[in-house]
């Protein structure tokens, strides 16, 4: 608790300059749209966060969030895939393989099933990457670059450079994840942010699981010694980080009814990774919490509505939040030296 | 203990002299008797910056505040913050270039049942979710583009085209304009361009042989290294043609750089300076110009005209059946001469055209 402290006052800090802005952002309606985008960007930092506890990092998540909701889009209108443009045995097997997957289901009547294979997708994705940063040893970063690369092309092959819409379909399913308000009047995101927020504090403060996430992370080589099966844990953690990301992809193309091949998930991972390391997550592995995500994500979000709402040209909204984020990260600095001085 | 209400102290000075300056900040936006009114571009281009231009002039004349917003990334996700965010703060209209104009729909039209919605540059296929459509006919513009070719690129060549995204409607239309101008007409180009989306290149249209449709997902540097793998790789490809601002630059500075000049016909769109200064050296053949200072200064008027409660302006006698006001493209070339194919397109020469560009820009 001590050390999100610096962060809670600075949260404060900006709600209020945001609250004194404009009367526009006092309005329940702004409040509702800032939720929603807490609930969309947390669910991703979350994610990101409980890799970073293990040491881990993640530079794929928006190609996989881009290439899970284009999937989705496909799915779910029944599109033909395309083959690839390849001859030869390997490829003509592959080919009859999609085609066997395509009759297997007829997806647009059965759109869980999509949904269900699509966070597949996502948990195969972060397993992919996890065996191969622990069992082939390749550096973390250089595993998700290649995959930042990888899917972002497959999804515009797959798509063929054509935006996938959903038209005006599948309104119960675009009820369930985006405009329902059912609960509470919330956004459905933020509903789903706060399920899993629960089951992560559950999982990363309670359990004996959580404790070897940060042992994993603070020292890998004294967990192992220990007797904990970090490679496990760490693939867990790469699956857990991708399978979000995919989760996220099926909120996106339910609230934007469309998937943008080449730019949907853009620079995300960025968004995802700042949230958390804001949030107190050490880049270096073994720190973090859930509180911490949950308000280093409301600062992401809050500070373009402010920059809004304060009328300052879009032009200068990026130098805003960063020179806003890197003031947050200097206050956090020397409240924290301040406090420790005082004891 | 000191140390602890020193530092509470800093907090609330902090929080006290920010959200000072907030406040301040507050009373210059709350002028009452100027309506609010918002223009979004699809993406932070210079293109729009000369639209800008255009929205403030007309801001001036009909005594309104614009607050005119380009998303950076140029995703409909960013534009959908900045509308919400914008009706909250309590805008009166909204000029936008919807950057996925087939499936917001939906989500236009409610917006368009509270305040006035003006699509530019792209229009929003439905009339109920806009008042009307401002901007270039970009199959018409792309149509122009195949006039250049046909004038300028002997037939039988081959010829390839450099776009940043084809998820885009306007790089679709302008391609599909291109190249049913080549093939004769849309019937005639139909097959060709099914093949063509499906990948299949080289596709035949009319004399001319499209090699392919390379994209760089808006990267003027990804661009050029396309364009320079291109000549490489077809010694005999005898015409580039970029549809986006950026891509002639790009595709001219491979040109040079592969020793191509003057072997090589390069076709542009849109205005970017080192476009122009290409067409005067004669490096460039001619490019195709829409007139963003008119999509940015005809949308405020109309917008004004909504917010005060005039209907009238959406039976203006330029405005067709469909709602649609189309600001004519031109072509610029460099003598403003009419070549033969360009048959019934405007043309000017690049000088005074630049030369206006730059009033405009205010350089």
């Amino acid at each position: 608790m001590k050390k999100v402290i610096g962060l809670i006052a600075f949260l404060a800090i900006i709600y209020l300059l945001l609250l004194a802005a404009d009367p526009g952002a006092r309005l329940a309606a702004n409040h509702f749209n800032l939720g929603r985008r807490i609930g969309l960007y947390g669910i991703i930092s979350l994610g990101a966060g409980m890799l970073i506890i293990t040491g881990g990092i993640d530079l794929s998540i928006g190609s996989v969030v881009g290439l899970c909701a284009t999937l989705l889009a496909m799915l779910l209108r029944g599109d033909r895939f395309p083959r690839f443009p390849f001859k030869g045995w390997l490829f003509d097997q592959f080919n009859a393989g999609l085609d066997w997957l395509g009759s297997l289901v007829n997806f647009p009547e059965h759109p869980w099933a999509a949904i269900l294979l699509v966070l597949l997708v996502g948990m195969g994705i972060g397993l992919m990457n996890g065996v191969l940063v622990t069992k082939v040893r390749v550096q973390a970063f250089v595993v998700t670059l290649c995959g930042l690369f990888i899917y972002r092309g497959i999804s515009r092959f797959m798509a063929e450079d054509q935006v996938k819409g959903l038209g005006n379909q599948f309104g119960q399913l675009k009820s369930i994840f985006y405009s329902s308000e059912a609960i509470f009047g919330l956004p459905m995101s933020l509903v789903y942010f706060v399920g899993l927020l629960v089951l992560a504090t559950v999982f990363l403060h309670w359990s004996i699981h959580g404790r070897y996430f940060f042992a994993i992370g603070a020292n890998e080589k004294a967990a192992r010694y220990s007797g904990v099966a970090t490679d496990r844990y760490k693939i867990l953690a790469y699956v857990l980080c991708s399978t979000l990301a995919s989760f996220y992809g099926v909120l996106y193309l339910m609230q934007e009814n469309s998937a943008q091949p080449s730019s949907t998930g853009n620079f995300l991972e960025l968004y995802a990774i700042a949230g958390a390391v804001l949030g107190g997550c050490s880049l270096r592995g073994g720190e973090g919490s859930v509180g911490g995500l949950v308000i280093g994500t409301s600062i992401l979000v809050l500070l373009p509505n402010l920059s809004l709402m304060l009328g300052i040209p879009s032009a200068l909204e990026y130098t805003v939040i960063g020179g806003a984020l890197l003031l947050g990260a200097v206050l956090d600095e020397v409240l924290r030296r301040v406090g420790q001085r005082s004891r | 203990m000191r140390c602890g209400i020193r530092r509470l102290g800093f907090v609330t000075g902090l929080v006290a002299s920010i959200a000072f300056w907030g406040c301040s900040g507050a009373d210059s936006v709350s002028v009452s008797d100027r309506p609010d009114v918002a223009f979004i571009s699809n993406n932070a281009h210079e293109f729009w910056s000369i639209a800008k231009k255009g929205t403030e002039a007309a801001a001036k004349e009909t005594n309104l505040k614009v607050t005119f917003l380009m998303p950076p990334q140029g995703t409909s996700e960013e534009q959908r913050r900045f509308i919400e965010d914008l009706m909250n703060k309590g805008v009166r209209a909204i000029a936008i270039s919807p950057n996925d104009s087939a499936n917001q729909v939906d989500f236009f039209r409610t917006i368009n049942q509270r305040l006035p919605v003006i699509a530019v540059d792209n229009d929003l296929p439905s009339s109920e979710a806009r008042r009307c459509y401002i901007g270039t006919d970009n199959v018409a513009a792309g149509r122009a583009v195949g006039k250049l070719i046909k004038q300028h690129v002997p037939p039988g060549s081959k010829f390839m085209i450099f776009v940043g995204k084809l998820d885009s409607q306007n790089a679709q239309e302008r391609r599909l304009g291109v190249v049913t101008e080549l093939a004769g007409d849309p019937d005639k180009a139909k097959e060709a361009v099914e093949k063509m989306n499906r990948n299949e290149y080289p596709v035949q249209f009319g004399d001319y042989e499209l090699l392919g449709t390379m994209t760089d997902d808006a990267d003027q540097a990804v661009c050029r290294r396309k364009a320079e793998d291109t000549l490489t790789k077809y010694s005999d490809v005898k015409c580039l043609v970029g549809l986006w601002a950026y891509n002639p630059p790009a595709i001219l500075e491979a040109v040079v750089s592969q020793k191509k000049a003057g072997q090589v016909v390069i076709i542009g769109f849109d205005e970017n300076e080192e476009t122009l200064k290409g067409i005067r050296d004669g490096h460039i053949v001619g490019t195709v110009v829409q007139d963003p200072y008119n999509f940015g200064y005809e949308s405020v008027k109309l917008m004004a005209a909504l917010v005060r409660g005039d209907q009238s302006v959406l039976n203006r006698p330029d405005m067709n059946a469909e709602k649609q006001i189309f600001i004519r493209h031109r072509i610029v070339n460099k003598d403003g001469q009419t070549l033969a194919a360009y048959q019934d397109e405007k043309v000017e020469a690049v000088e005074p055209f630049h030369t206006r560009l730059k009033e405009l820009k205010g350089q």
